[in-house]
């Protein structure tokens, strides 16, 4: 159980979190009262309204008849048109996100016991896919891990891997170009930090921290893609064999 | 292109699952919509369909968001809706009277999202699903409209647009409401920890 929360994964813990919460609303709808209900001609009534919403058309002087078909026709020329689309245009493109990396700029802010770590795009043409594409992963766990899904979105991606004592948490986030992207570190007057080379081409920021004797590393880097982060209580080593084993 | 091609081949099934949710649900909704409206001395039969309309209107305007979820969401995230729905039709009515209303969000109150701040702990320590449970009674002891707006927004993935359509407040309502939401969570959660 931890005991304060980063304000980055604050978002992921409230994810977490939210799925067994809403029990307020699920007793208000167990105990309302069943006498209470709906007169038949009012459920017809509100469906009416719904399907004059779904169709505006209704109220000109086109006849309904009229009206379907040339729904319909409108539907097979819309496909076709897609038909022709596809054919036209090669699949890869079609298939392939048409994002590009960028160029990031780590800002970091010192805080009261922590640094704050933002990041800005430098390239103005970039574009940023939606949604995590590729789940990338540490291959260089040993076996003797568990490994746990912890939590998966379209733009957090958390691996918890536990062995004994050990742990490794592994989070890759997706990066985008507003406030959201920032992650914090947490410091101490006896933490060390320093730039470290990952997979021979990415600087990474590595920090240590020493906890009730327990010295834990945190790493922190980016690809032009995705944010990654990796701490362990694992010695700096091992950990930086595990970052370079991500892909 | 696509899109609207797919939009009109699923019209008909957008429609028999909004049937589907007003033929089970639809009793059940009246009713707790009644009931609100008879707290604020408002009772009225015609008015609580009305409500019902208006709320399944905007489902249907929102009916992707109903699509594979389980029937427990599905009821939670309809009886934020009906809620709202009524919420909204106070808010006006108390609006007609009075120009202030008990249930705008107060914009000095935009107090920025910031985290309690104590001895640093490393991030290393991990959240487990009894954890998830933990953090789930606090955001069930927050107050309706801040469990609601997480609730919205982290479980069912609303963007602020919808949390907005859905809550009847503006987009920059729905920010500061996000902000104040998280930060009354993050007080609670360090006050629960301070308990134990």
């Amino acid at each position: 159980m931890m005991n304060k929360p980063e304000s980055d994964l604050l978002d992921i813990y409230l994810q977490a979190a939210a799925p067994y919460a809403g029990k307020t609303e699920l007793l208000e709808y167990q105990n309302a009262d069943p006498s209470l209900t709906l007169s038949r001609k009012a459920k017809k009534r509100i469906l009416r309204h719904i399907s004059q919403e779904q169709k505006p058309l209704k109220h000109t002087a086109v006849s309904v008849h009229r009206h379907i078909s040339l729904r319909r026709a409108i539907l097979v020329i819309l496909l076709l048109i897609t038909l022709s689309f596809a054919v036209v245009l090669s699949i890869h493109p079609v298939r392939e996100p048409t994002w590009r990396e960028s160029v990031w700029t780590e800002i970091p802010e010192k805080r009261e016991h922590s640094i704050h770590y933002t990041y800005r795009s430098e390239n103005k043409f970039a574009r940023f896919p939606s949604k995590i594409l590729d789940h990338k992963s540490p291959q260089a766990v040993g076996t003797d891990y568990v490994c746990q899904t912890w939590l998966q979105t379209t733009s957090q991606y958390c691996l918890k891997y536990t062995s004994g004592k050990n742990e490794i948490l592994y989070l890759q986030s997706l990066l985008k170009p507003d406030k959201t992207n920032g992650i914090h570190l947490w410091v101490s007057s006896h933490s060390e930090i320093k730039k470290i080379l990952i997979s021979n081409t990415y600087t990474a920021t590595m920090r240590t921290n020493i906890f009730e004797n327990v010295a834990y590393t945190a790493l922190l880097w980016t690809d032009g893609v995705y944010r990654y982060y990796l701490a362990s209580n694992l010695p700096p080593d091992e950990l930086l064999a595990i970052a370079n084993s991500i892909k | 292109m696509f899109l609207l091609t797919l939009l009109i081949t699923l019209d008909p099934v957008r429609g028999d699952l909004l049937e589907d949710l007003l033929r089970k649900h639809g009793d059940t909704l009246y009713s707790i919509a009644y009931n609100l409206l008879k707290i604020h001395g408002k009772e009225s039969r015609e008015d609580a369909e009305d409500m019902i309309q208006d709320t399944f209107l905007k489902i249907y305007r929102h009916i992707d968001r109903f699509y594979g979820i389980s029937e427990e969401e599905t009821i939670r995230l309809l009886v934020i809706y009906t809620k709202n729905t009524v919420k909204d039709f106070l808010k006006k009515a108390e609006h007609r009277y009075s120009r202030v209303s008990l249930y705008c969000d107060d914009p000095a109150d935009d107090t920025s999202f910031e985290l309690p701040d104590s001895a640093p702990t490393p991030e290393e320590v991990l959240l487990d699903e009894e954890s998830a449970r933990q953090f789930a009674e606090i955001l069930d002891a927050l107050k309706e409209d801040w469990r609601q707006i997480l609730l919205l927004k982290y479980q069912y993935g609303y963007k602020n647009k919808e949390i907005a359509q859905v809550l009847g407040i503006s987009e920059s309502n729905v920010s500061a409401r996000l902000n104040r939401a998280k930060s009354a969570f993050a007080k609670l959660w360090e006050d629960k920890k301070h308990d134990e």
